[in-house]
């Protein structure tokens, strides 16, 4: 008896009382997914954009440029050849894979950030930019992939302490914490995967891209999947060790965006959050119905851990 | 595709994976309790 309240402490510890995690998480999964659908306004997201003049540029799905006098919408790949600066614009004129003359014009009162460079003849040679673009109903899948990606790095955050705290006592419990945390967390690496491949089809024009967001998301992915397969009977000091080593890929998946130049979009950056206050309020109410969900599952992997160990040991007993 | 045809995509494979993990875990717990009890007997 002593055993069995000892082994469902930890179950306590994570809030394993159904009836108000169930609530909450109902209810405010609700909520979320009311605001998200019905109340929040589609918005303009921002892009970071580089244009060099002899180079190539990708417009998105959501990008508009002119061909022909009319208007034309991405995703197309434009080689630039010259980047002109007039009193309200930074107009973006060169070819199409099949041709033709394109020019995109993106307002100064959508840009946030510049950095340009001016060419021998006076004109821009290189031009970085961050600005707004209208993104339409399919941004509104961003409200869930911010929320699950949350919780994946929560989940992944729980491994590593888990993982850390097992090889210094060698508790059976963490390693069961370890492994349902790191179940989780594979399940939302999976779904940030996959939704953000949807959203990236309409934005992009394609399902996946080389950017080093999705590359290291997919490491991320591939080196969870790695640990799952690694564990099993008598591994738990190996996948304790893999478990802390591989956390580094969570941070390195979060930073990203910021060590290297990328298509995705940057919500958060240096300049502060570039999202108006119904945007973040939406967010921050999908991410806590996240965690509440989270909680939930969580509590409910931690109970199969335990009753796992708890056959394991009957049947050892019984063999004895 | 309409872009709200992504839009129900993407969410139908967030709750289709959430509530589908739930079950997959409900479902190995109450196998294990049963084994459980089955062992203490």
């Amino acid at each position: 008896m002593k055993e069995i309240l000892e082994k469902t402490r930890l179950a306590k510890r994570y809030v394993v009382h159904h009836d108000w995690t169930r609530l909450g998480a109902a209810a405010l999964v609700l909520l979320s997914v009311y605001l998200a659908f019905i109340w929040a306004p589609p918005i303009n997201a921002p892009l970071q954009s580089e244009f060099v003049e002899g180079g190539s540029y990708f417009a998105s799905g959501k990008q508009s440029f002119t061909v022909d006098g009319a208007s034309v919408t991405g995703p197309a790949s434009i080689d630039v050849s010259s980047i002109e600066e007039t009193d309200s614009a930074y107009v973006v004129t060169g070819l199409l894979g099949d041709g033709r003359e394109a020019t995109l014009t993106v307002q100064k009162a959508d840009v946030t950030q510049v950095v340009a460079k001016e060419g021998s003849g006076g004109d821009i040679s290189r031009l970085e930019i961050v600005h707004s673009v209208f993104q339409g109903e399919s941004w509104r899948i961003f409200y869930f992939h911010v929320g699950i990606s949350w919780v994946m790095a929560l989940a992944f955050f729980h491994t590593f302490v888990a993982s850390l705290a097992y090889l210094r006592t060698e508790g059976q419990r963490w390693d069961i914490v370890a492994q349902a945390s790191a179940e989780i967390g594979f399940v939302m690496a999976t779904l940030v995967l996959v939704t953000g491949s949807i959203w990236a089809k309409p934005a992009w024009g394609t399902w996946w891209n080389w950017d080093p967001r999705l590359t290291t998301s997919l490491v991320l992915w591939l080196v969870y999947g790695g640990y799952l397969g690694l564990r099993g009977e008598g591994m738990e000091r190996q996948s304790a060790v893999y478990g802390v080593l591989a956390f580094a890929s969570v941070p390195l998946t979060f930073v990203s965006i910021r060590l290297w130049r990328t298509v995705h979009p940057t919500t958060i950056d240096s300049s502060g959050v570039n999202m108006g206050s119904s945007i973040v309020m939406v967010m921050l109410i999908a991410l806590v119905a996240m965690t509440f969900l989270f909680i939930h599952v969580m509590s409910l992997s931690i109970k199969v851990g335990l009753a796992e160990e708890k056959v394991k040991e009957a049947k050892r007993s019984i063999r004895e | 595709m309409s872009e709200l045809t992504y839009l129900a995509a993407a969410y139908a494979a967030i709750w289709v994976a959430f509530f589908g993990y739930s079950l997959y875990l409900a479902k190995r717990l109450k196998r294990l309790e049963s084994e459980v009890e089955l062992l203490n007997e």
